[in-house]
């Protein structure tokens, strides 16, 4: 890795039973197996119930020792996995620079983001519901939506570049971490990475 | 050979601590669960069973009914020659309590790793908190602050190695951050077993000073009268705790020399010491987030360092010392609350007792911040503002004053009303 | 194999190198902690504290040996041969227990012509 960045932080807003606290640490484990030097997952538990809002952060370092347990407060990438979390406090509001990937289905009135935000949405909740991606009846969403993260790109100063991560990558996490499972959401996940919009 | 599970890549701090007793060859594991230890526990609970773990040790899982019960079943298997772990944390580890006195009475060698959580009076909290462990700061146990997950793995590895010890015989806690570490996930390297066991002590089928044996009974706890030997047993345990700084020395040196990865001489951990003019120093996660504070202070021309304190019981006086004469401005962080005691933190007290003894540190100036309470973050530039009054009190002479110093101690973060505060659940407290 | 580990070995004591009998006279001759070995009579010839003595019939005695693990003491102990129990009054104190919880009533509290 030759980043300059010296950490990437990314926070995922979800709702409970999405699986936003386990996409942290999916990430985290993509991101080491892609030869990130350290990562951290974070997720914050409060009193969680299926449906309430919830937020998770990953914070990826190319080269340096991660130090810092504290949530992110600014976030480079933040990914939205329901796109009616917008209007609460501490979602969309909290963005103030960087990457959003939001899931919709839908057109979006890129106005509530700041000017020099990058946006990409796609439509993992019916990417899983055509594959038939479920968790207890719900569509499972953290591997499409990291599948779709392979392609989004980050800007600054340094110019514009992705992450780094690889489709490889999420193949082999997912085949280890959910067996028989682990192909779907595989599958899922390169359909994600095609159907990504970059909306800005 | 079954191939593990597990071996490298990001792991919650929990599930390092089960990796670590399972790999440090545990014979009982007393379990009991209790926010944010539980995973540690069902993680244990799983691997018993699992295949890389079944062809080569046993290991007895006992579940209990309580967290007094666990603390007993530790210190019954513990009699018996067993080597024993468990974890808990606020309120199952003060449930503990009485049963971690017997530990430390009766001279038992257990690991128990605690996942440090606010206690619970009214103002319910879970989130990290040492005031926990630090209730149990004079019952003899020796107490450990660990700073992140591959630390974890390798404390608790390293944890028989002290407690076993022939010179020290006392149960050992290392504490960390719950939820701040323990379920956030890092990257952590499990050590291979063979080389782990040639490293960690070997084991024994009975201790020298205590046995289950039918045909050689023992009795232990007997009544000692007030004119017998109670008070020197009572010295016994504090010369164990002395008898411990070297041995916790050498084995981190031990350790390193093996693994090649250490954590300072195991008593502290200095960030950049040598050239510093003022000292941040702290324990836990925030102390090693103070490194990166330093970090970003000296892009700003302040020569900060950083010092962490890893072993808290016993005090490594010599260590801390060392680094105080050298640089003689100090901050003290902590995260947690000694009510009523003389500035607010336990740590700080220490220190300032220990300056006291000495004539060279007579004259250094200990600053105690108190913070991150019950789970809240501390915050980058929070550590670096404690920087900052540590070089006006360097220039003028005088700790300066902040609208959050109170008691001639700072309080980090303290909610002064001059931010706007975002209340999560509003539900809970409704029209107040 | 470090010194200490030398060491270790040395004081994983087999059981004949153990103490038989503990005698401290200071601080640095005290063991890890306080355990005590069982010896006959740790607090002395308790004998001479009796004022009645439990003498047992054995015409009526069942056996049941519910005074064997009644006493205190420890001073009561079962004939191998004859299966009746007898009583140590070397170091009996005459407490009783053993007669009250006798269910046959066979033991008998008989004042000491001292
Ligand atoms: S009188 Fe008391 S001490 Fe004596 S044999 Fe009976 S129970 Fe034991
Ligand atoms: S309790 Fe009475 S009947 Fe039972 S063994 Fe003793 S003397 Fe005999």
């Amino acid at each position: 890795m030759t980043d300059g960045k010296i950490i990437y932080e990314i926070t995922m807003h979800g709702r409970g039973g999405q699986g936003a606290i386990t996409a942290a640490l999916l990430l985290c484990e993509i991101a080491y197996a892609d030869g990130y030097k350290d990562v951290l997952s974070i997720p914050k538990i409060g009193a969680e119930r299926r449906g309430a809002p919830i937020k998770a952060f990953s914070k990826l370092s190319p080269k340096n020792a991660i130090k810092n347990y504290s949530a992110t407060e600014d976030a480079d990438i933040t990914i939205i996995f329901d796109p009616t979390l917008l209007p609460l406090p501490g979602v969309a509001d909290a963005i103030k620079h960087g990457t959003v990937l939001l899931n919709t289905n839908k057109d979006l009135d890129l106005n509530i983001f700041p000017k020099d935000c990058k946006i990409y949405t796609v439509p993992v909740t019916d990417i899983a519901l055509e594959l038939n991606l479920l968790a207890s009846g719900y569509p499972i969403l953290n591997i499409p939506l990291l599948g779709a993260l392979t392609k989004v790109k980050y800007k600054d100063e340094q110019g514009e570049r992705t992450l780094g991560l690889n489709l490889d990558t999420i193949k082999k996490i997912a085949l280890k971490k959910f067996g028989s499972k682990g192909e779907l959401n595989y599958q899922a996940a390169v359909m994600a990475a095609e159907q990504v919009k970059e909306l800005r | 050979m079954v191939k593990p599970k597990f071996m490298e890549g990001p792991l919650k701090g929990n599930f390092a601590s089960a990796y670590a007793a399972m790999d440090a060859d545990v014979d009982v594991i007393t379990a009991y669960p209790i926010t944010p230890q539980t995973t540690v526990v069902e993680k244990l609970s799983e691997l018993v069973g699992e295949e890389e773990f079944t062809e080569r040790q046993h290991v007895e899982y006992v579940r209990m009914e309580s967290e007094h019960s666990v603390g007993a079943g530790l210190v019954g298997a513990s009699y018996a020659g067993a080597r024993t772990f468990t974890a808990t944390a606020g309120q199952g580890l003060l449930y503990m309590t009485e049963m971690v006195h017997w530990m430390t009475g009766a001279r038992l060698p257990p690991v128990v790793a605690i996942q440090t959580r606010g206690i619970t009076g009214p103002g319910w909290n879970i989130w990290a908190d040492y005031g926990d462990i630090l209730s149990l700061r004079d019952s003899g146990i020796m107490i450990q602050f660990i700073a992140s997950h591959q630390e974890i793995y390798d404390s608790i590895l390293q944890g028989f190695n002290i407690t076993e010890h022939p010179d020290v015989f006392l149960p050992l806690f290392p504490a960390y951050g719950g939820f701040v570490l323990s379920h956030t996930a890092k990257p952590v390297k499990r050590i291979p077993w063979e080389e782990a066991q040639k490293f960690v002590r070997p084991k024994t089928p009975e201790w020298p000073h205590v046995w289950v044996d039918g045909e050689r009974p023992i009795m232990s706890n007997a009544l000692i009268m007030p004119q017998n030997f109670y008070t020197e047993f009572r010295i016994k345990i504090h010369e164990a705790q002395m008898n411990a700084i070297p041995v916790i020395k050498d084995t981190m040196a031990e350790f390193e020399k093996t693994f090649g990865r250490g954590y300072g001489n195991g008593l502290v951990v200095p960030y950049k010491c040598d050239d510093a003019e003022v000292l941040l120093l702290g324990y836990g996660g925030n102390a090693l987030q103070a490194e990166d504070a330093v970090d970003k202070a000296r892009e700003q021309g302040y020569k900060a360092g950083a010092l962490r304190l890893r072993t808290y019981r016993p005090f490594p006086k010599e260590d801390l010392l060392h680094y105080i004469k050298k640089i003689p401005y100090v901050a003290v962080m902590e995260r947690a609350l000694a009510f009523g005691s003389p500035t607010g933190g336990a740590v700080s007290t220490d220190i300032m007792a220990i300056c006291q003894r000495d004539p060279k540190a007579r004259n250094a100036h200990i600053v105690p911040f108190i913070g991150g309470l019950g789970g809240r973050d501390v915050f980058l530039d929070e550590q670096i503002d404690q920087i900052k009054i540590l070089y006006e009190l360097k220039e003028k002479g005088e700790v300066p004053d902040r609208k959050y110093k109170m008691w001639d101690t700072f309080w980090t973060g303290l909610i002064t009303g001059d931010k706007k505060v975002e209340v999560e659940n509003q539900e809970y407290f409704g029209d107040i | 194999m470090t010194e200490e580990k030398k060491n270790w070995e040395l004081l994983r004591m087999n059981r004949e190198k153990r103490p038989k009998v503990q005698n401290w006279t200071s601080y640095w001759d005290l063991p890890y902690g306080p355990v005590s070995l069982p010896v006959k009579g740790s607090a002395g010839r308790t004998g001479d504290w009796r004022t009645f003595r439990p003498v047992v019939d054995n015409e009526k005695c069942i056996k049941c040996y519910f005074c064997y693990m009644y006493c205190p003491e420890g001073t009561i102990s079962v004939n191998d041969e004859t299966g009746f129990v007898e009583i140590d009054y070397n170091y009996c104190k005459g407490c009783g227990v053993c007669a009250t919880n006798c269910p046959k009533e066979c033991i008998d509290m008989e004042k000491e012509n001292k």
